[in-house]
């Protein structure tokens, strides 16, 4: 986990561990798939055929597509299963899917930044192509034809009239040939006008499942003999204990036993009550860490601090910003505040773990099992080659599920009293211990000369940085692009300059939903509105100027503001805002996104109600249409959630709004329409998890500035911020 | 030890003072499909129907359910194939489906009163389930649909 990567290496090295693990052609994942239960799949035979670790296909031409990522509802189960159906020939109908138990053979395995299509499509569709060629050979042996003259479809290979079912052909016993990465780039796949189930809306099984109630996540799971664990977390991140007093806690009917060890300090009874009662009942004497008296305003002292100072590294550094800002005829500079944002996935942290035979056992949804099973190797000191993570389907995970410290307590908890535990956090305790997106604080320069052309761009930004604890995620210069993405951003400005400036003055940040593109986009398509303002311009026919050569984002910011109604007369308060953005990152996996959204204000109160949101979004190949929508449509409104609501405020080291009482989030009543489209493409596919969620903030910005003349730099956009910028026509920092 | 009826069924069960029937639900009848999302009645997504009404068992004290007609999402209907069952499937609701029980749970109390809501019934209905992953235009066009078809 300590080499570095950029960006560029490791999303290709993500690829080549695909390859490596799909032709793996000895491995048989029969027998893993009979005990884990966790997929559709029902269990496989030893006849069955195994081309390679992405599929199987058995006698009765069933296929399987083995899943080594994390499904929190994102789809991708459906989609790769796709893209195997696709390259396979295969008959849809026949088609299932089923999770892989990580082990850690499998190499470096996390669900995140929306890579999962992009990083895996093409090694998908020649796993399934390289199968498929395999059936073929097989049927023109047992015909004595030539491969050439046989065709395959709908799960049949066909010559002239004879024909072979691929089920039939799997009791023929094909010889499974491993591939040199040579062979597999030999082959030649689909265009995508001969696409017949990549671009089809095919639903997911779960659908169904899940509206019976009926799909188990890691929080549904029981084992026999289970116990129920409860820990003792620290008042602030970062304390550790110095002292435990289990006395009373023993007098708790149903306490079984206490777990002090250096990672934690827990409890075990007989079921969850008594596990609470008996944790509660613990007197922890904590040495509080440096970061323990820390409150939300130190951070924004501290941050406003740095951002006047030359400190930080350049992110982005093209031609002389310093020269081209002095020979400016005006300036426009800007401050943006965005405060921390909380991930609140619905099902809260929980893992279920079980030593035992000298095994780890564990069952919990996860983002990031190969850092989950390295934690557990090194906590409990067990050889990495006897943890197995049998992945749960997830109630969301936004990004909080790349964080393992509270599923890895399970495990070492689990170790200590040699039963099963199940460890479930409240929600507060989740909150509490959620790895935020960190508060950032971003200054933007831009100059402009009297032609009306830019002069310079220059922008800082202060953040604490997730990557710095994820080090394997730090480029190779030891920046996170995961916290400056965005700023890279698609005008052409020729002298520009971006600063990245560390600072982990606040509790443990982690990677939430859109990462950077949350607040990066705030700052930079706000800003582009206030230039475009300053320089009396439209902001629509100013963006798509300096889009010029971006012909793909400028189509989908011309649709998104015809769709927006832009350019039409508003009614009284109502205003229209746009944005541009490209996420999850600007250089490889780029969807282009246009937005504009139509806001209305409350003067009185300052109250925000979004009317509509028109979005266009160019993904490049659409594997699942109605698939794409759901994730345009439900990262709109993460989006809009963060822009508006919630954003957490530490007091002593502590968030303190740890429930939806305290920390609002969006609720049906708030739902503007939506309008989303989705462009159609043959360039590669990009990612949909993600990226429309960093569109909103910013163009509802603009929207309300449009409406009342008032420019809110702050998210969230209470009605306290707005009221305070219509007040002053000026926004009040913090 | 408290007699409890779900989905038609007695159970008599030791339930300890305090105990939500959430838990019950969950963790000693293993009826799974109610949800613990926030342990405070914010989030609905522990809804279940105590005598026809949605109520949320994360707050709801075992104990006084006894007597009472307690329906889960798996007892909603014999097949699963209630009509907003269906509906969330045609309009393809969900995404990671966690808060889907309460939701259909919340939206099925509604149907019983209101067989064909307005939006504004719904929103009012509805406005104390939350879905982080952003379902909320197809939960609410499919109850529309459920209304239509039903």
């Amino acid at each position: 986990m300590s080499t570095h990567l950029d960006r560029r290496q490791f999303i290709q090295g993500g690829a080549a561990v695909g390859l490596t693990l799909f032709f793996d052609a000895a491995r048989s994942r029969a027998t893993e798939l009979k005990t884990e239960g966790a997929g559709l799949a029902e269990g496989l035979a030893d006849q069955d055929f195994h081309p390679n670790a992405r599929l199987t296909i058995n006698t009765d031409g069933k296929v399987v597509v083995h899943i080594e990522k994390a499904e929190m509802g994102q789809g991708v189960t459906t989609a790769l299963s796709q893209i195997v159906a696709e390259e396979l020939h295969a008959d849809w109908r026949d088609v299932s899917f089923t999770l892989n138990t990580y082990t850690t053979d499998q190499g470096f395995v996390f669900t995140a930044s929306s890579l999962s299509i992009y990083t895996l499509f093409d090694s998908v569709s020649r796993a399934a192509a390289s199968a498929r060629l395999i059936l073929v050979a097989t049927a023109a042996r047992e015909w004595e034809v030539e491969a050439s003259a046989c065709t395959a479809a709908l799960s049949t290979v066909s010559c002239d009239s004879r024909q072979l079912s691929y089920g039939e052909i799997v009791k023929l016993r094909p010889h499974v040939r491993t591939l040199s990465n040579e062979d597999l780039a030999a082959i030649t796949l689909k265009q995508p006008r001969d696409f017949s189930v990549i671009g089809q809306s095919k639903p997911s099984p779960h659908h169904v499942e899940k509206a019976r109630g009926a799909l188990m996540y890691g929080i549904d799971v029981s084992l026999p003999g289970m116990l129920y664990a409860k820990v003792a977390y620290p008042p602030s991140r970062g304390s550790r204990h110095q002292s435990v007093d289990d006395r009373a806690a023993r007098q708790v009917p149903g306490f079984l036993q206490t777990v002090n060890n250096q990672h934690v300090v827990a409890v075990v009874a007989e079921n969850y009550g008594a596990a609470v009662a008996a944790r509660d009942a613990l007197t922890v004497v904590w040495a509080h860490g440096p970061n323990s008296n820390v409150s939300t305003n130190q951070i924004w002292e501290r941050f406003k601090q740095r951002i006047t100072s030359e400190e930080g590294r350049p992110w982005v550094k093209r031609g002389d910003a310093n020269a081209a800002l002095k020979r400016a005829d005006k300036i426009v500079s800007q401050t943006y505040a965005t405060d921390l944002v909380a991930h609140l996935q619905m099902e809260p942290y929980n893992a279920t773990a079980d030593f035992r035979d000298g095994e780890m056992h564990m069952y919990c949804g996860t983002q990031y099992p190969t850092r989950l099973a390295s934690q557990i190797a090194e906590w409990c000191g067990l050889d990495p080659a006897k943890i197995f993570i049998h992945g749960q389907y997830m109630g969301g995970g936004f990004g909080a599920l790349l964080e393992t410290e509270w599923h890895a307590q399970a495990a070492i908890i689990a170790k200590a009293v040699g039963r099963p535990v199940k460890l479930m956090l409240s929600r507060e305790e989740d909150t509490a211990n959620d790895c935020f997106r960190s508060p950032t604080y971003q200054k933007l320069t831009c100059g402009l000369t009297s032609d009306r052309s830019v002069s310079g761009w220059e922008h800082r930004v202060v953040s604490a940085w997730p990557s710095t604890r994820h080090s394997v995620f730090l480029d190779q210069n030891g920046l996170d692009s995961y916290a400056m993405s965005g700023s890279d951003h698609h005008y052409a400005i020729a002298d520009q300059h971006v600063r990245a400036i560390e600072d982990n003055l606040g509790p443990p940040v982690g990677y939430v939903r859109g990462v950077a593109c949350g607040y990066m986009f705030f700052a930079i398509e706000s800003f582009m509105d206030e230039v475009a303002h300053a320089a009396q311009q439209d902001p629509l026919e100013w963006r798509l100027a300096l889009l010029e050569d971006r012909p793909r984002l400028k189509h989908v910011l011309t649709r998104a503001a015809q769709l927006g109604g832009w350019g039409h007369a508003q009614p009284p308060n109502t205003g229209l805002g746009l944005s541009a953005i490209t996420a999850q990152d600007s250089s490889h996996n780029t969807t282009r996104i246009g937005a504009c959204v139509q806001a209305r204000v409350d003067p009185p109160s300052g109250k925000i109600t979004v009317e509509k949101i028109g979005c266009v979004v160019d993904c490049g190949i659409v594997i699942n249409p109605n698939g794409a929508m759901a994730m345009a449509e439900g990262a709109l409104l993460y989006g809009l959630s963060i822009a508006l609501k919630g954003g957490g405020t530490l007091k002593n080291g502590r968030i303190v709004e740890r429930n939806f009482d305290t920390y609002p989030v969006l609720r049906m009543s708030e739902v503007p329409e939506l309008q989303v489209e989705l462009v159609e493409s043959t360039s590669p596919a990009t990612g949909m998890g993600e990226p429309t969620m960093g569109c909103v903030a910013p163009a509802l910005a603009n929207a309300l500035f449009a409406a009342a003349g008032a420019r809110v730099r702050n998210l969230p956009m209470t009605p306290e911020r707005v009221k305070s910028a219509m007040d002053s026509k000026e926004s009040v920092l913090t | 030890m408290v007699e409890l009826t779900v989905n038609e069924q007695i159970h008599n069960i030791e339930v300890g003072e305090g105990t939500t029937l959430m838990w019950v639900l969950r963790e000693v009848l293993k009826l799974t499909g109610t949800k613990f999302g926030c342990g405070i009645a914010q989030c609905g997504a522990c809804t279940v129907h105590i005598d026809g009404e949605a109520v949320r068992s994360c707050v709801y004290p075992a104990a006084r359910a006894a007597g009472k007609h307690i329906t889960t999402i798996e007892g909603l209907h014999p097949e699963g194939r209630h009509p907003l069952q269906i509906a969330w499937d045609k309009e393809q609701v969900v995404q990671c489906g966690y808060c889907q029980s309460g939701q259909i749970m919340q939206a099925a109390a509604l149907l019983k009163k209101s067989s064909n809501p307005s939006d504004a019934e719904i929103i009012r209905h509805m406005d104390g389930n939350i879905c982080r992953c952003g379902t909320y235009p197809r939960i609410k066009r499919a109850i529309k649909r459920a209304a239509k078809e039903a």
